[in-house]
């Protein structure tokens, strides 16, 4: 099956370069000018992509001396590359987007939509030759705290992919709010009360469901055993008759009871625990 | 028709359960004094606020922490994507014990303002100012996280609040120091809200 396939497959490849010649050629003539491009080497262009997802697309990349890194903004965000100070191998030129000479200059030109500053607006780019070894840090002044950071490592750098550093650059969490033991135990008092208050109500009615459950077993069981259970069972004859208000469906009540009980509970829960109790609140 | 003395009870418990929490809800406006973020913040215009024109407004200044009177200080924020200014890239300080007016706005779009784990929270729409007043009786952290989407790093866009106790508080946590200028325009912009605030303003 494979190999015919595969025999198809190249008929129909044969077939395809038979009939366009053109095309074929080109591609040879492309992989060329590559072949003789590449063995010139340190003099190679890359491409880091500036998106709007606020990334440097590749984070990381390798390159070698002499070569030129050309920063494309694909997005519509204005972006800045930006080396940090401390972050580029002694000796090695600073690089900003913009010229400046240093990182806290760069930080405090930076104005959204200026190019002057160090802004690259969509569809323009920056670009800067490396000629010294070693690893830069860089980022975008508007969006270093979105985590928008990169990495050149230059020439032959010992574990230049594997860790890349001030990548993403400690920020202190916001506190977070406590943890969840107290909603387990709100959970568990819930459950707990209204399972009580089922099992309350409804009390007489299981204890009934129970014995007609034992006897109807019984009777599967044991066959026969029909006029036993009816001796045992209580009679059905009307024994008195109650009004409207004798009538007390006091499981009824107590359901309800333990129902608004909840509700109050859970109100005062949210409103003075979880609203009024909760930190400095807006007075004015 | 016939109720059951029972069925009246429950009726007349429901009817009261919900008159408690209506009085609940009045108490914590009148009693407990909680108000909400009204539109006395008055309107910006994002576009200069996004070009740093902060000398072109009268309800908004140059971002910072300002002392307005005696225990009393004010905070403008700019939220933009995707931080808060001040707030993110070092923590707003502010002194214990004190009544503590933020003005937010942002320079772009909708984001939000909210310190984690407490009340104070409005949404910060571009064109507005959201004032909120806030009273810290204690030092201590909080954190400031944007809950409106703002875009595509918006789950990174936080920042942070520290109360300071009172004799920690540094002169060099203002923005401008308290100069006569200063109260005297802080007394004239509280005299604009007197007369156009609603009576729910408390302690004012």
């Amino acid at each position: 099956m494979l190999r015919s396939s595969a025999a198809t497959a190249a008929v129909a490849g044969a077939a395809a370069s038979g009939a366009g010649v053109e095309p074929v050629t080109g591609q040879t003539t492309a992989a060329e000018a590559d072949a003789t491009e590449t063995p010139s080497g340190g003099t190679e262009t890359h491409t880091v992509d500036m998106t709007d997802s606020l990334v440097f697309k590749p984070k990381r990349l390798s390159i070698a001396p002499g070569d030129t890194v050309v920063w494309e903004n694909v997005g519509s965000l204005g972006h800045s590359v930006t080396a940090y100070e401390d972050e580029i191998p002694d000796g090695a030129d600073y690089f900003a987007s913009g010229g400046f000479d240093g990182e806290q200059a760069a930080r405090d030109a930076y104005t959204t939509g200026d190019p002057e500053s160090g802004d690259i607006p969509g569809g323009e780019s920056y670009e800067h030759t490396f000629e010294t070894e070693g690893v830069y840090e860089y980022f975008c002044i508007p969006h270093e705290a979105a985590g928008m950071v990169g990495t050149i490592a230059v020439g032959d750098v010992p574990g230049a992919d594997a860790g890349g550093g001030g990548g993403d650059t400690a920020r202190p969490a916001p506190p977070g709010i406590p943890g969840g033991e107290f909603g387990l135990v709100v959970a568990a008092l819930f459950f707990g009360l209204s399972g009580l208050a089922v099992l309350g109500a409804a009390g007489p009615e299981v204890r009934r469901l129970g014995r007609g459950f034992y006897h109807g077993s019984r009777r599967l069981l044991f066959g026969g055993g029909g006029h036993e259970a009816v001796t045992d069972a209580p009679a059905l004859e009307q024994d008195r008759t109650l009004t409207h208000d004798e009538y007390d469906p006091t499981g009824t009540a107590a359901l309800i009871v333990a129902y608004l009980l909840i509700l109050v509970a859970m109100w005062i829960f949210m409103y003075f625990v979880e609203f009024l109790g909760n930190g400095p609140t807006i007075i004015g | 028709m016939e109720i059951h003395r029972f069925e009246a009870l429950w009726t007349g418990a429901a009817l009261a359960l919900i008159v408690l929490f209506i009085g609940t809800v009045a108490y914590g406006a009148v009693g407990a004094g909680v108000t909400m973020v009204e539109d006395d913040g008055g309107t910006i215009d994002a576009q200069a606020v996004a070009a740093g024109e902060y000398g072109t407004f009268d309800n908004f200044r140059e971002p910072g922490v300002y002392r307005t009177g005696e225990n009393e200080y004010d905070v403008y924020i700019v939220a933009k994507q995707f931080l808060f200014d001040p707030g993110t890239s070092e923590p707003i300080r502010v002194p214990a014990d004190s009544r503590v007016t933020f003005h937010v706005t942002s320079s772009d779009v909708t984001h939000g303002f909210n310190l984690v784990g407490t009340n104070v929270n409005t949404m910060v729409i571009p064109g507005q100012v959201a004032r909120l007043s806030v009273r810290f009786e204690e030092p201590g952290e909080y954190g400031i996280v944007c809950h409106e989407y703002c875009g595509a790093a918006h789950h990174e866009m936080a920042g942070n609040m520290t109360v300071v106790p009172r004799d920690e508080f540094e002169p060099a946590d203002l923005l401008a120091t308290p100069g006569a200028a200063d109260v005297a325009s802080a007394g004239s912009v509280s005299g604009d809200e007197g007369t156009g605030s609603e009576p729910t303003e408390v302690g004012a």
